[in-house]
C-alpha cells in the first residue's frame, strides 16, 4: 500500500476551514475529510485510514478506499500530499 | 462504538476557496431534497420501476389546467383551450387534460389518430402543421374537425377534397405576423404583413365547401413578455373585423396558439427563469385586453383557443436518475455519470434543468460536470452544477421535464425507461412500459442473404 | 415590526465596496447618519471578500446569501432563516441582479414581517437597456443611438449602423469600448458568455458625464433628487469624484421619466452632454441607488433613509433642495483583518460585525 505523507504543516480547524500559511491558499474540508487527514498526520498508514473511517462512519471498507483513493488524489492535486510506492 | 453513535458517512472532500466563487452560503449546498412527488416516495418508486425513471404528477397536470382555465375564464367569457399532442402525447397524459375540458391540437395524422383512439371526437380536435396527406385530411373532413390551413398548397388541395367528397370543411387559417418577437416565425402560416393571408381568406370565402370558423396564429416559442400576444390578439381582431366588413362574416373563433415561457431556465439566461418569466395572468391579461377592446358587445365576442402545452405540463414531469460513477476530469474538476442522458433528456441542450438530491443533501457542495451514460460526447447534462458529494446509486430528481422530453427522447444506444404517474388517490399507476430488445427488433428485418448461417456459418 | 426595544433592523445587500462598488456601503452610512443608535444593520453578502465586511462597525452582523442566479427558493428559504434569528423589517436592496427575484419574493417576504421597495417587474423591464431607445423616442429625450442585437449574428450590421467608436453594453452590468469589428466580436463574446443576450450596441458620444440620483415614491412624484457632475473617471467609467450641481434642465427630465415610469424605488440617471450643447443624452436608466449615493445625502438629501421610512409605511416630507459645490472623493484605504474572518463567514455563512 500507498504511504501518505502530508508536505505542509496543516492545521484544520473545528470547523473545517483549513489556512496554509506558506502559501496563503484556503480549504475546506468536511468531516470525513478531516478524519482522514487526522489519520495521515498521526502517522497512520492507508489500510489503517480505511480501517478508523469503517470504525467511524459506517461505512463500507470498499467504498471507503475508493473514496480514500479520490480524496488523496485531490490532496495531490492542491500540492498538499505526496504518496510513495510501497510495494 | 456503537451504531447509532456514529457520525453520518460523507464522501471525503476538500474544496479549494477561490474569492468570488465561493458562495455556498457556509458550505451548504442551498439544495432543498426531493424525497417525494406527491406525497410517494421516489426511492420507492425506483424500487419497483427501475432507474432512470420518469414520473408524471396527475395532480400538477390538474392544478395546471385548473389554474389556466380559472385565470383566463375570470377575465374572458368564453375560453377553450386545446392540449398540444405533441408536448407529450402518452395516452395517460392526453386522457387527463381531455377530461379538465382540453380538446386536442394535433399537427399529424400520427397525432390525430392517436386522439382519435383515446375517444376525441373530430369536433374537438384542432389539425394544426404544414403536413396533412391527402389520407389525413379526408378523415378530418369526414369527422367534422377543425382544419388549421398552413399553406397554399394545402389550402388547394382541401378544396379538391371536399368538392371530391361533397362535404363542407370548417377552416382556420395560420397567419403569421410581426409581433416583435425575435425570431419571426414566417415559416409557418400565410404572413398578414405582405397580404398574403387576406388573400387566403379571399380564396376560402369564395369556395362554398369551406366554412372559415376561425382565425390561427402561433407567434413563437418561450416568449418571454406578454406583449407580443397584445399585439398577436389585435391583428387577429382587426383581420377578424375586415372579414365582418368586407363579407358580413363573423368568425367563431381566435387560435393563439402557445409559447408562454416556462419555469425552465434557459443556458443564456443570468436570472432563473421564475423571477423574470411573467405569469400566466400577465399572458391572460394582454391577450384577453386586446380582444375585448375590439368588441363591440359580449356576445359579438369570439371565442378564444389556447394550445398552450409547455407551461401546462412542464413541472408535471420528473426524471429520476442514479448515479452510475464518480470521476476527476483532468484538470480536478469533479463529475459525475448519471443514468439518464440526452437520449432522455433533449430539452437539456437548451434548459439549466433543477435538478435536486433525493436525500438529504449533507453539509458541502461542489461543482461537478454532469454526464449522461451514452458512449457520445455529446451527452452532457449540464457542464457545471453544484451538487453534494454522491454516492454510487444514489438518486436525483430533474424537475420540469414533463413537457417534450417524452416525445422528443430517442432510442440511441440505450432503451428508453418506464414511464408512471402519481395518481391523485396516491396509487402509481406504469404508463408506458419500458422498451425491451424484443420490442425494437420487433419492428427490424434480416435480409434472407445476411441470415445467421449464411453470416456466421 | 420594529423591535420590542424599538430599534430598526434593515437588511442590505452590495457591500462590494471595490473598484466597482456595488451601493451597499453609502446606503449603510445614510442610513446610520439619519438613525444613529436606533438602528442595526445587517449586511447580506455573496462572496467572503467584499470589503464592507471588514469596515469595521459597517453591520451588526453579516449573512452569506445564494447568488440570483440560484433560484427563488433557495434565495427565499435563505432570506427566511435570516429573519427567523434576526426578525429585521426592512430588506434593502441595491444590486441590479437582485431585483426581479427580491420583486417576486416581495409578497412573501412581507408576509414573514420584512417590508421592501421596489419597482414592478414591468417598471423594471421598461427601463431596461434594451428598452431605452423606445423609452426615450417616447418621451422625446436625446439617447446616442442603440441596437439591441438578440443573436452574434447581428453584431456586424448593428455597428455598421452605429458606427465606430461604439460601447457593447451587457444587459445587466458590464460595458467595453471598441474601435474595430474584431474587437467588437471580442468584447461580445467575454459578454455573452457571463450574461447572456441579448447585448447593447450603443453609439459612443464624447461629453461631460452627468448623473442624478432620485427616489420615486411608485405613483410617479419625485420623492428627492440630487444631480452630479463626475470630476474624476477611472478607467472602468466610475466616478472617483464629483460635485453636486443645480440645472433646472436635469431636474425636470427626472420628473419627466420617474413620472412616466412611476417609479418606485431608487435610480440613476447616466447622462453625457457635449461641451457647449445644452441637450443631454440619456445612457442608462438604473435600477437603483448609485455608488454615490452618500453625497445626496451629505448635500442635505438622505434618500436611502427616505426610502426605509416610505417601505415601513410612514408619511415623509419629500425634498425640495439641497447643497450644491457638495464634493466627494473616494479614497482607496486598506483594513487590517484576519484569517478568522474568512473562516467564519465559510465555514458557518456568517460573521459579526
Amino acid at each position: 500500500m500507498d504511504k501518505i505523507t502530508l508536505s505542509h504543516d496543516v492545521a484544520v480547524s473545528e470547523s473545517g476551514f483549513m489556512f496554509l500559511p506558506t502559501t496563503g491558499e484556503s480549504f475546506t474540508v468536511n468531516a470525513t475529510g478531516r478524519c482522514i487527514i487526522g489519520a495521515i498526520q498521526s502517522g497512520r498508514s492507508e489500510s489503517e485510514t480505511l480501517k478508523i473511517l469503517v470504525a467511524e462512519f459506517g461505512v463500507d471498507e470498499r467504498t471507503a478506499e475508493r473514496d480514500l483513493r479520490e480524496f488523496v488524489s485531490q490532496l495531490q492535486r492542491y500540492h498538499l500530499a505526496q504518496t510513495q510506492d510501497n510495494k | 462504538m456503537s451504531l447509532g453513535s456514529r457520525k453520518r458517512y460523507e464522501r471525503p472532500t476538500i474544496l479549494k476557496q477561490y474569492s468570488g466563487y465561493m458562495n455556498k452560503v457556509g458550505n451548504r449546498s442551498g439544495l432543498a431534497p426531493t424525497p417525494d412527488i406527491d406525497g410517494v416516495s421516489i426511492e420507492k418508486m425506483v424500487e419497483q420501476f427501475g432507474s432512470p425513471l420518469f414520473v408524471m404528477s396527475e395532480q400538477a397536470i390538474r392544478m395546471a389546467q385548473r389554474r389556466a382555465y380559472r385565470v383566463f375564464k375570470t377575465r374572458y367569457p368564453r375560453v377553450q383551450f386545446a392540449w398540444s399532442y405533441k408536448t407529450n402525447y402518452l395516452d395517460a397524459v392526453c386522457a387527463t387534460f381531455h377530461s379538465e375540458d382540453s380538446w386536442a391540437e394535433v399537427v399529424s395524422g400520427f397525432e390525430y389518430n392517436k386522439a382519435r383512439g383515446l375517444g376525441v371526437p373530430g369536433n374537438r380536435i384542432i389539425f394544426n402543421g404544414p403536413d396533412k396527406s391527402e389520407e389525413d385530411l379526408k378523415r378530418a373532413v369526414n369527422e367534422d374537425a377543425y382544419l388549421h390551413v398552413d399553406h397554399f398548397d394545402e389550402l388547394y388541395r382541401l378544396i379538391s377534397i371536399t368538392e371530391s367528397l361533397g362535404k363542407t370543411a370548417k377552416v382556420a387559417i395560420r397567419v403569421n405576423m410581426d409581433c416583435g418577437v425575435y425570431p419571426l416565425w414566417d415559416r409557418f402560416g400565410f404572413n398578414l404583413e405582405n397580404g398574403e393571408a387576406w388573400q387566403a381568406l379571399k380564396r376560402i370565402m369564395a369556395t362554398p365547401s369551406l366554412k372559415l370558423v376561425g382565425l390561427h396564429t402561433h407567434i413563437g416559442t418561450y416568449i418571454m413578455s406578454p406583449d407580443p400576444y397584445r399585439v398577436a390578439a389585435t391583428k387577429l381582431s382587426e383581420l377578424a373585423r375586415s372579414l365582418q366588413t368586407e363579407y358580413g362574416h363573423k368568425i367563431e373563433y381566435i387560435d393563439l396558439g402557445g409559447g408562454f415561457a416556462s419555469k425552465n431556465t434557459l443556458h443564456g439566461q443570468y436570472l432563473p427563469a421564475e423571477g423574470v418569466v411573467p405569469t400566466i395572468e400577465e399572458y391572460a391579461e394582454a391577450i384577453t385586453d386586446a380582444l375585448m377592446q375590439h368588441a363591440t358587445s359580449p356576445s359579438e365576442l369570439p371565442m378564444l383557443i389556447l394550445e398552450t402545452g409547455r407551461a401546462l405540463v412542464e413541472e408535471a414531469g420528473f426524471l429520476i436518475t442514479s448515479v452510475i460513477a464518480n470521476k476527476r476530469l483532468a484538470d480536478g474538476r469533479k463529475s459525475l455519470i448519471i443514468d439518464a442522458g440526452v437520449n432522455l433528456l433533449f430539452t437539456s441542450f437548451w434548459y439549466r434543468h433543477k435538478i435536486t438530491p433525493v436525500r438529504d443533501p449533507g453539509m458541502v457542495s461542489e461543482d461537478a460536470a454532469l454526464y449522461g451514460p451514452l458512449c457520445m460526447n455529446i451527452d452532457m447534462v449540464r457542464e457545471s452544477i453544484s451538487l453534494p458529494p454522491l454516492n454510487l446509486g444514489d438518486l436525483l430528481c430533474i424537475h420540469h421535464v414533463g413537457a417534450y422530453d417524452m416525445t422528443q427522447w430517442m432510442q440511441f444506444i440505450t432503451l428508453r425507461p418506464n414511464v408512471v404517474m402519481v395518481m391523485q388517490d396516491g396509487t402509481v399507476e406504469l404508463i408506458r412500459k419500458a422498451e425491451t430488445l424484443e420490442y425494437i427488433r420487433e419492428r427490424e428485418q434480416l435480409p434472407r442473404q445476411l441470415s445467421k448461417n449464411n453470416v456466421v456459418g | 415590526m420594529p423591535q420590542a426595544e424599538g430599534k430598526l433592523k434593515v437588511a442590505v445587500t452590495g457591500l462590494n465596496a471595490t473598484d466597482n462598488p456595488g451601493p451597499g456601503v453609502p446606503v449603510i452610512r445614510s442610513l446610520r447618519d439619519a438613525f444613529g443608535d436606533q438602528l442595526e444593520i445587517i449586511g447580506l453578502v455573496y462572496d467572503t471578500l467584499e470589503p464592507g465586511i471588514y469596515i469595521p462597525g459597517l453591520a451588526n452582523r453579516f449573512y452569506q446569501i445564494p447568488y440570483p442566479s440560484t433560484g427563488l427558493d433557495a434565495i427565499l428559504a435563505r432570506l427566511l432563516e435570516i429573519q427567523a434569528r434576526e426578525k429585521y423589517d426592512v430588506l434593502f436592496s441595491t444590486l441590479d441582479t437582485e431585483l426581479y427575484s427580491f420583486r417576486k419574493l416581495a409578497g412573501e417576504l412581507h408576509g414573514h414581517g420584512i417590508a421592501t421597495y421596489l419597482p414592478e417587474t414591468e417598471q423594471l423591464k421598461l427601463r431596461g437597456k434594451d428598452q431605452l431607445s423606445s423609452f426615450c423616442s417616447q418621451l422625446q429625450i436625446s439617447t446616442p443611438k442603440t441596437i439591441v442585437i438578440n443573436s452574434p449574428s447581428e453584431l456586424n450590421s448593428a455597428v455598421n449602423e452605429v458606427g465606430f467608436p461604439c460601447v457593447v453594453k451587457g444587459i445587466f452590468y458590464d460595458a467595453g469600448i471598441v474601435s474595430t469589428i474584431d474587437e467588437a466580436h471580442a468584447v461580445m463574446n467575454k459578454m455573452r458568455y457571463k450574461w447572456g443576450l441579448p447585448l447593447i450596441i450603443q453609439q459612443c458620444l464624447k461629453g461631460d458625464e452627468y448623473n442624478v440620483c432620485a427616489l420615486g415614491d411608485g405613483v410617479g412624484n419625485v420623492v428627492g433628487a440630487v444631480a452630479m457632475r463626475k470630476l474624476y473617471i477611472t478607467d472602468k467609467g466610475k466616478g472617483w469624484s464629483g460635485v453636486t450641481i443645480f440645472d433646472k434642465t436635469l431636474l425636470e427630465l427626472t420628473h419627466k421619466i420617474i413620472g412616466a415610469l412611476r417609479w418606485k424605488g431608487g435610480l440613476e440617471l447616466e447622462y453625457i452632454r457635449a461641451p457647449g450643447q445644452s441637450e443631454y443624452n440619456l445612457l442608462e436608466i438604473n435600477p437603483r441607488f448609485p455608488a454615490w449615493v452618500y453625497l445626496a445625502s451629505a448635500a442635505g438629501q438622505n434618500l436611502p433613509a427616505a426610502m426605509v421610512q416610505l417601505a415601513r409605511g410612514k408619511k415623509i416630507e419629500y425634498f425640495s433642495d439641497y447643497k450644491v459645490g457638495t464634493l466627494f472623493v473616494r479614497a482607496a484605504w486598506d483594513y487590517i483583518s484576519d484569517m478568522s474572518r474568512i473562516e467564519s463567514l465559510s465555514m458557518t455563512g456568517e460573521v459579526n460585525g
